[in-house]
């Protein structure tokens, strides 16, 4: 579905995104990991065409982005984490927007505006930055476009509003869609993600599924000082210290999002566990 | 469905523009006849109707064609400004329409729709405030009659009788290069364009002065220029006229290169 082949980006002279060959698929639900400044945004507006790689190439349904062409560009939306909304009700934006949108399901976004408790009759400058979102989050989820890209989703949503977005996105899904989620708060997307890509220096530094995560990982709280030394990563908390290490049981713990992220940032043996 | 231009999206791209922005523009033109009925109105008591000049033709073609430039290049540069805000201008690039679409639609605003409603509100007020100071001058002895001006009829340069070229459709040409000023610069389009408008008038004058000084021959008198007469109007007329086209060419390149 999109295919990135030895891609790369710099604004001027700073290299952000160097050589990234990766390829994602429909069906499953991308967590874009990294630091800030890694090249996570970059990546999204390269694929959704708002910026030109230097080298390499991208396809996204066998389209070029950076061509725009009317039929990608239908197929593709970005909800970006700073974004713009015109002077206009609800209504009108649908009205005069989803036209452009031949999938785009009514009905669909009045339920998940409903569910997020957005009044229709609203005017979108009147609204806060969480409502905005909300509403751009339903847009982008009634337009059924194959590939959705969201960067930090869930920046500015309420508590509620973050645990009716997980309902609706669990609902929302398609098989033949591919979501890619850019975020930092990862604790809130944990059920939604079923693959993890960290980039780090504008490279991919681990792109793993969840389940493969389980199966070679372990999460939990370390039984000694013997345990502590052999993990990829230890923190110590109120419970005692949690540790990441190599699972040895075959029994599955639960992936914690932020403590893979942090093993696979701070000790490279991490990821290299996953070749070996 | 043709990628390049389709007469469905691009009417959708009419209606989005005209929703998003119809309460500026309604407010605008409002604003616009305001001032022009106050204008006109200054006129006719600081000077027509104790002078008994009425409404003079000049002042209501420089009152018209000065708000036609002055809105028009305005109105024009700030078309694409959305483009130099990374919000504003994923949203302008991410619709899913066409650059060519895109690119027509501010053709369609900008060239097509604005001038036509300035005319309108123009002549709307003029006829009135025109009546308005003849039904003052018939009152005077030696009062003179206001006519209703044709500004399709005034020419920034008049050839001959037959060939000139028409100040109305040459605004289009001014209004283009604005356009693609707003395209191209990502801030302060408005302020750029002229200033470039500023260096390259400058430029041209000066491969004027080079070309009469240094490469004309030396006996370069009327005889010389009469021979030239023929197709120097067409040259230059072909030339006013083109910047326009010319222009909205260079702006889809623009807007098909942009990045935000």
């Amino acid at each position: 579905m999109i295919q990135l082949q030895n891609l790369s980006f710099a604004y001027k002279k700073k290299l952000i995104l160097n050589g990234l060959t990766l390829d994602f698929e429909p069906g499953h639900v991308y967590g874009l990991l990294g630091k800030n400044g890694t090249g996570k945004s970059s990546l999204l507006r390269n694929i959704a065409g708002l910026l030109r790689p230097q080298r390499g190439s991208i396809k996204v349904n066998g389209h070029t982005p950076f061509d725009r062409l009317p039929l990608f560009l239908e197929d593709v939306f970005m909800v970006p984490e700073e974004f713009y909304l015109p002077d206009v009700p609800v209504s009108n934006f649908i009205a005069y927007y989803a036209p452009f949108y031949p999938r785009f399901e009514v009905e669909q976004f009045r339920k998940y505006i409903s569910i997020f408790e957005i009044p229709e009759d609203n005017t979108l400058q009147n609204m806060s930055y969480g409502q905005k979102k909300k509403v751009l989050i339903s847009f982008a989820l009634a337009t059924r476009a194959r590939v959705l890209l969201m960067d930090e989703p869930t920046n500015g949503l309420d508590i509620i509003s973050k645990s009716q977005f997980r309902k609706i996105m669990a609902e929302a899904m398609d098989d033949d869609q591919c979501i890619i989620i850019s975020t930092h708060q990862v604790k809130d997307l944990e059920h939604l993600i079923d693959r993890i890509t960290i980039i780090d220096e504008g490279r991919i530094l681990f792109n793993e599924t969840m389940d493969s995560i389980a199966r070679k990982l372990s999460f939990r709280f370390a039984h000694g000082p013997e345990d502590i030394a052999t993990a990829y990563y230890n923190e110590s908390s109120f419970g005692g210290t949690v540790v990441v290490t190599h699972n040895t049981t075959g029994e599955e713990s639960k992936v914690d999002l932020e403590f893979l992220y942090k093993a696979i940032v701070t000790n490279p043996a991490t990821s290299k566990s996953f070749h070996q | 469905m043709n990628q390049f231009f389709a007469q469905k999206r691009f009417s959708l791209l009419v209606l989005k523009h005209w929703a998003d922005n119809k309460k500026r523009y309604t407010l605008s033109l409002l604003a616009y006849v305001g001032l022009l009925i106050t204008w006109f109105t200054f006129g006719l008591i600081i000077m027509g109707i104790p002078e008994g000049s009425g409404l003079p033709e000049e002042v209501q073609r420089t009152t018209f064609f000065f708000s036609l430039f002055a809105v028009g290049t305005f109105y024009a540069s700030q078309y694409f400004s959305d483009l130099g805000s990374r919000e504003k201008g994923s949203h302008f690039l991410l619709v899913p329409a066409s650059h060519f679409e895109k690119l027509l639609c501010s053709v369609f605003f900008t060239m097509i729709l604005f001038p036509l409603l300035l005319i309108a509100c123009f002549y709307l007020v003029d006829i009135i405030m025109v009546a308005i100071a003849n039904s003052f001058s018939a009152n005077r002895p030696n009062g003179g009659r206001s006519t209703v001006t044709n500004i399709f009829e005034v020419a920034l340069i008049n050839f001959n009788s037959k060939r000139a070229i028409y100040l109305l459709p040459f605004s289009l040409s001014i209004t283009s290069l604005f356009l693609l000023g707003s395209v191209y610069f990502k801030k302060y389009n408005f302020i750029k364009t002229i200033i470039t408008g500023f260096v390259v008038c400058l430029l041209f004058f000066f491969l004027v002065y080079v070309v009469t000084q240094h490469i004309l021959p030396e006996k370069a008198d009327d005889y010389y220029f009469s021979k030239i007469a023929h197709w120097f109007p067409t040259f230059v007329q072909v030339l006013a006229y083109a910047v326009a086209p010319l222009s909205w060419v260079a702006a889809y390149y623009v807007l098909k290169g942009k990045q935000v």
